[in-house]
């Protein structure tokens, strides 16, 4: 790993195109922003961690299919609703198609 | 239905051989999390009108996942895509994807299943490529949502108590 020391307002470049300034120290909190471009994926790694151990329990190994049938017979009311339910979850990308303003860097 | 798109034969140890139109296969551009290598799957019905699918892996005959989509159990769910997810999946319109999410089904209870919101799965329907979307935001969007209160267990087993 490498170790860089830095003071507030300074940032390390990586790989040309990636930007972390270090926005404010206090106390044991650091404040990082992060400039990336769009592609590139930033993520708090306790988020990381998180959701890899629900993926690792959403694995569906010994459950089978009897559970998935007692379920269906339990659920009938929330089948039913599937048919009106589809599409009503709503979702915006961010910045669209506008290239006006760079976004501003997410701090972590 | 497809005129003449090629079908291709997996072996699954939950649905035995199935014959998957190449077409329906989804391609993870990124992979889930902790299945690396594993980015062709196909989704399932369960049953006819049952809120559940299956999320079937084409690589790991054993790897299959239950999905969802929260708005079948009333559970209020709306994100903003992150930019990062728009970029790789080429996404213009919220029109061009579809999103599940994946279900945890407890060994001992069923009924006190969970689905993750945190990391939602979003595919490009015109492209079928997918990826976990991973929503920063761990207050807001919480990897264990119960789907089915207590209340409307009750409400679906009128019958059964303790």
């Amino acid at each position: 790993m490498l170790v860089l020391s830095r003071k507030i307002g300074e940032t390390i470049v990586i790989d040309n195109n990636i930007q972390i300034t270090i926005l404010d120290v206090r106390g044991d909190n650091v404040k990082v922003g992060v400039a990336a471009p769009r592609h590139i994926s930033v993520h708090r790694e306790e988020i990381f961690q998180e959701i890899l151990k629900s993926n690792q329990q959403a694995k569906q190994v010994q459950t089978g299919l009897e559970a998935m049938t007692s379920l269906a017979k339990a659920l009938p009311k929330a089948g039913k609703k599937a048919s009106t339910a589809k599409g009503s979850v709503e979702l915006k990308p961010s910045a669209g198609s506008s290239s006006s303003t760079p976004p501003t860097p997410p701090t972590v | 239905m497809g005129a003449n798109s090629p079908v291709k034969t997996i072996e699954t140890l939950r649905f035995g051989t199935l014959d998957v139109d190449t077409s329906a296969i989804i391609q993870f551009v990124t992979p889930i999390l902790g299945f690396e290598g594993l980015n062709e799957f196909v989704i399932l019905d369960h049953e006819p009108d049952s809120p559940f699918n299956w999320m079937q892996s084409l690589q790991d005959p054993a790897l299959s996942f239950v999905i969802t989509n929260p708005a079948y159990f009333d559970i209020e769910y709306e994100f903003v895509l992150p930019e990062d997810a728009c970029s790789i999946l080429k996404v213009q319109s919220p029109s061009d994807i579809l999103v599940y999410t994946l279900v945890t089904i407890p060994d001992d209870n069923p009924m006190k299943m969970t689905t993750n919101l945190l990391g939602p799965i979003v595919i490009h329907m015109q492209t079928n490529q997918a990826m976990q979307v991973i929503l920063n935001d761990n207050k807001k969007f919480q990897t264990k949502v119960r789907l089915l209160s207590d209340a409307s267990l009750d409400a679906f087993n009128p019958n059964e108590s303790g």
